[in-house]
């Protein structure tokens, strides 16, 4: 897994390449945890390149999402492969998160 | 290791035994021996001496103070002596005036002690008209004088002319100081002298004659007893006549005793002045010196003479003995102390040498050279003792080694057969779904008799076995061996059971010398059909127990057991087992196990136990049998092998038909082997057609359950095992079975139903893999058999 990061005017956006799962979901988690404590709370996250996530890796998105809400930011995803949605709306996560279809949409709703 | 060899050698040479060595302490004995009767010797010698001084003295102190009197006595007696020469001219009527003085000029120039002398007439008898009369010579550093003492003096009251006078006999008058006369302390002597007048001694006067005592008192001073001794001089009533310190002179004895608190003194004081002579010890009065006395009166004048002599002056002489004695005393206790220690060390030296070589020989080295000890006293016999004791020693010892290092040998070989033996049996109990399988073999000894065995010899059908061989140790390891190897080899031609036995039975009673045989039951089972097939060989029966616990004996033919009679006849019988039933094979340590009171546990206790624990699964059933009879037999040394072998049979429930497809895998439990399923995963999903879809479903599934695994069922944190296996069927059904070893743990029963619908706050993080897996397999199940956790998926993938 690949994480990159680039930075806007509006918020930060973190592309995740490859698998996320439980032998390297701990590499996102500081990335993530890294940026909220440096007081980024705009965060929109792509994962056009995200092929696998197993529960381990939601947890992670979970984590961050509720830090961003109590620190009165966004937090959003966007560009889900077909099989990653289904795994999203399986667990309910599709109810909590914010997810956009393509990166553009993600950007203008900051 | 041979850092602390040296020390111990260094130990033993540094062997000193200072103070307490044989030869510090004769010495200290012979010494103190020594100096004891020294010191008695000495004792005696010193008190013996101290008597003679003390009597020498005592005898020199009398002699001079004899000598002193006579000396006095003398010049006292040529005084008095005087007058009986003189007397007579004096007693003519009436003596002129010129030969008075002729008589008395020459008394003072002839005696030397006399100082004057004096004629005192009675009132009116020599001269008519004079009432006094007297006239006196004496003598003074300008010569001779003479004096007319009449008109002035009345002297016939004074005691020197009354006395005699009253008395009519001469006498010495007490020491006194005359002013009038001498100036000078003297005493008198006066005698009376007599006129014949018509036949009658008429008293007409007296002599006197003045001794002055600082002329006797020369005489006393002659006297010297050591440095310090003087003699002294009292008069009658007390009064000091001469002491060499004259200060004390003309005082009465008596005072000066009382002014110095000297009650001794006064004591010895009032002998004298009685007259008597006696020795006496005292203290100086003014010195506080321990002294000797010795005192005698003067027979003329009734004075006394003392003689003085200090006691450390008397036993001056006898310190330089003393130190004389101790010097010689000092050096001969060396002498005697060294060669003591000289002599003992000589003496003793095999024996220190002795010491050393115990130590030596304590620590094992035996080849310590023993000197050769000549003498032919005690230490000799001790030295030749040692000698022989070290040989025999050595001999033992070896004899020891050997018999040591021979059974080390043996107890090492058997050790080695029960490997071996052990070796031989089946650990690993099949984990398949139609049957169970669990064995117990327990031995009394290193090396037992018993001995079980089971195999597949093809997919459905599996072999068991039971044994007992004759006799115990190696031979029956051995022959225990051969009779593996050959059921083994026979059993795989598909022979019937009947006809392996037999061809056992027939090789060994081939070259079986010793006799030995083995009692065995044997059984082929089809696994699909429950069918056994079994021959008994002199073995005990075996049991069943079917669903309901209730348990029975086959009560099989029995031949005689295998290796006895090459053509006898086996037999096999066909047993159907159902499913739920048991069969339990088991040896005579079983059933014959003794408990205190040489009671049997016997077949009935076994089948009462069997039905206790009917519902556990067979492993635990086993060890529960196994249980109760070391239970039964506790205390009793187990006397034989303890066999307990039990196959419990179940149909198969599903999917009885084989897979099309199969895979396996075995990965260690660290997260790190996640992605070798992940590869398997993606490789199945290629060669098996599996959509990208339902692959990544199982992986989400795959990857719970093995974290779960890696995180959950090992506390011991040591490396294991878990086996997967992917099958697919036909039916286009994909099986996967996970088996670990871990502790129990069912998955479903501890997840946690995760609500979906609720808000982002009430969503907890954890939890979600339970909800996937659910989500995504079709059906799990987990078991718990032999031990092992086994969780089995099933999805649907076509």
């Amino acid at each position: 897994m690949e994480i990159t990061e680039k930075k806007n005017d509006k918020c930060t956006l973190i592309g995740i390449d490859g698998r996320l799962d439980t032998t390297n979901y701990s590499v996102l988690e500081k990335k993530l945890m890294e940026l909220i404590d440096t007081g980024q709370s705009k965060l929109l996250v792509n994962l056009s390149e995200m092929d696998y996530v197993s529960s381990s890796g939601l947890r992670i998105l979970l984590m961050a999402l509720k830090r961003i809400t109590v620190a009165k930011g966004k937090f959003a995803l966007c560009s889900l492969q077909p099989n990653i949605k289904e795994i999203f709306e399986i667990s309910g996560f599709t109810n909590i998160f914010e997810i956009y279809d393509n990166e553009e949409a993600g950007l203008k709703a900051f | 290791m041979a850092r602390k060899k040296k020390k111990e050698k260094k130990k033993i040479e540094k062997l000193r035994l200072g103070f307490r060595s044989l030869a510090f302490r004769y010495s200290i004995f012979f010494s103190l021996a020594i100096f004891i009767v020294f010191f008695i010797y000495f004792i005696i010698t010193l008190t013996y001496s101290a008597v003679m001084v003390t009597n020498d003295t005592r005898k020199d102190a009398k002699t001079l103070a004899e000598l002193t009197i006579s000396r006095l006595e003398n010049a006292l007696v040529r005084v008095e002596q005087m007058p009986v020469v003189l007397g007579r001219s004096l007693e003519k009527p009436s003596p002129d005036y010129y030969e008075i003085l002729r008589i008395l000029q020459g008394i003072v120039v002839e005696d030397p002690y006399i100082y004057g002398a004096c004629i005192a007439f009675e009132p009116y008898s020599y001269v008519k008209d004079s009432l006094y009369y007297a006239i006196y010579s004496y003598e003074n550093p300008k010569g001779l004088r003479t004096k007319y003492l009449g008109n002035y003096y009345n002297y016939f009251t004074k005691d020197w002319y009354r006395i005699p006078k009253e008395t009519g006999k001469p006498a010495w008058s007490e020491p006194y100081y005359d002013l009038g006369a001498g100036d000078t302390l003297m005493c008198t002597y006066s005698v009376p002298f007599f006129n014949e007048i018509e036949g009658k001694q008429v008293f007409r006067g007296i002599l006197t004659l003045d001794v002055t005592l600082r002329s006797l008192g020369s005489i006393v001073s002659k006297i010297k007893v050591y440095e310090s001794g003087f003699g002294f001089l009292i008069s009658r009533e007390g009064m000091v006549l001469y002491v060499p310190d004259s200060s004390f002179i003309n005082q009465n004895i008596l005072d000066i005793a009382e002014e110095y608190k000297n009650k001794r003194l006064a004591t010895i004081a009032e002998r004298m002045m009685e007259g008597k002579s006696g020795f006496a010890s005292f203290h100086g009065f003014r010195s506080r010196k321990s002294s000797e006395i010795f005192y005698s009166p003067l027979a003329t004048t009734g004075w006394s003479i003392g003689v003085v002599f200090p006691n450390d002056e008397m036993y001056a002489n006898l310190k330089d003995l003393v130190l004389y004695l101790l010097g010689a005393f000092g050096i001969i206790i060396l002498v005697v102390f060294f060669v003591t220690v000289l002599m003992t060390r000589r003496l003793t030296k095999p024996l220190r040498r002795l010491v050393r070589i115990t130590h030596q020989i304590g620590h094992g080295d035996f080849d310590v050279e023993i000197p050769k000890v000549k003498r032919r006293d005690e230490i000799g016999v001790l030295a030749k003792s040692f000698f022989d004791m070290r040989n025999h020693l050595q001999n033992h010892i070896q004899k020891l080694q050997q018999t040591t290092a021979e059974k080390e040998k043996i107890e090492s070989e058997l050790s080695i057969a029960h490997t071996i033996q052990m070796g031989m049996l089946p650990r690993e109990f099949p984990l398949r779904s139609e049957f169970e399988l669990f064995a117990i073999l327990d031995s009394a000894r290193a090396v037992g008799g018993d001995l079980y065995d089971f195999f597949f010899i093809d997919q459905d059908h599996m072999f068991i076995s039971v044994g007992d061989v004759s006799g115990k140790g190696v031979p029956a390891s051995l022959f225990m061996t051969v009779v593996r190897t050959l059921y083994r080899s026979r059993t795989m031609d598909g022979q019937p059971m009947h006809q392996i036995m037999s061809h056992i039975n027939k090789e060994l009673c081939k070259d079986n010398p010793n006799v030995m045989f083995v009692t065995m039951v044997s059984g082929i089972i089809n696994l699909k059909s429950g069918l056994v097939e079994l021959c008994n060989a002199g073995h005990n029966p075996p049991l069943i127990m079917d669903r309901e616990g209730e348990v029975r004996r086959l009560s099989l033919f029995s031949a005689i057991p295998l290796g006895i009679e090459e053509y006898h006849g086996y037999k096999t019988e066909m047993v159907q087992m159902n499913p739920g039933d048991r069969l339990v094979l088991y040896t005579d340590g079983v059933t014959e196990a003794l408990n205190a009171n040489n009671e049997l546990y016997s077949e009935n206790r076994l089948m009462e136990e069997l039905k206790e624990s009917k519902s556990a699964d067979v492993p635990t059933l086993v060890k529960a049998v196994v249980d109760s009879i070391y239970k039964f037999a506790k205390g009793q040394e187990q006397a034989d092998d303890i066999t307990l072998l039990i196959l419990g049979y179940q149909k198969s429930s599903s999917h009885i038909e084989a897979p099309t497809k199969m895979k396996q895998l075995q990965v260690l439990n660290k997260l790190e082997e996640l992605h070798k399923i992940v590869e398997t995963m993606e490789e199945i999903s290629k060669d098996w057609n599996i959509s990208s879809k339902a692959n990544m479903e199982i992986n989400l599934v795959l990857e719970e359950l093995f974290t779960n695994i890696v995180f959950y069922a090992f506390p011991d944190n040591r490396e294991h095992k878990i086996e997967l296996t992917f099958s697919l069927f036909a039916s286009g059904i994909l099986q996967i079975t996970l088996v670990d070893d871990g502790r129990y743990f069912d998955l479903m029963e501890a997840a946690e139903e995760v609500k979906i619908d609720a808000a982002l706050e009430e969503r907890k993080v954890g939890g979600l893999g339970i909800h996937f897996v659910k989500q995504m397999v079709d059906e799990m199940n987990y078991e718990r058999k032999a031990g092992k956790n086994i969780v089995t998926l099933t999805k649907k993938i076509k």
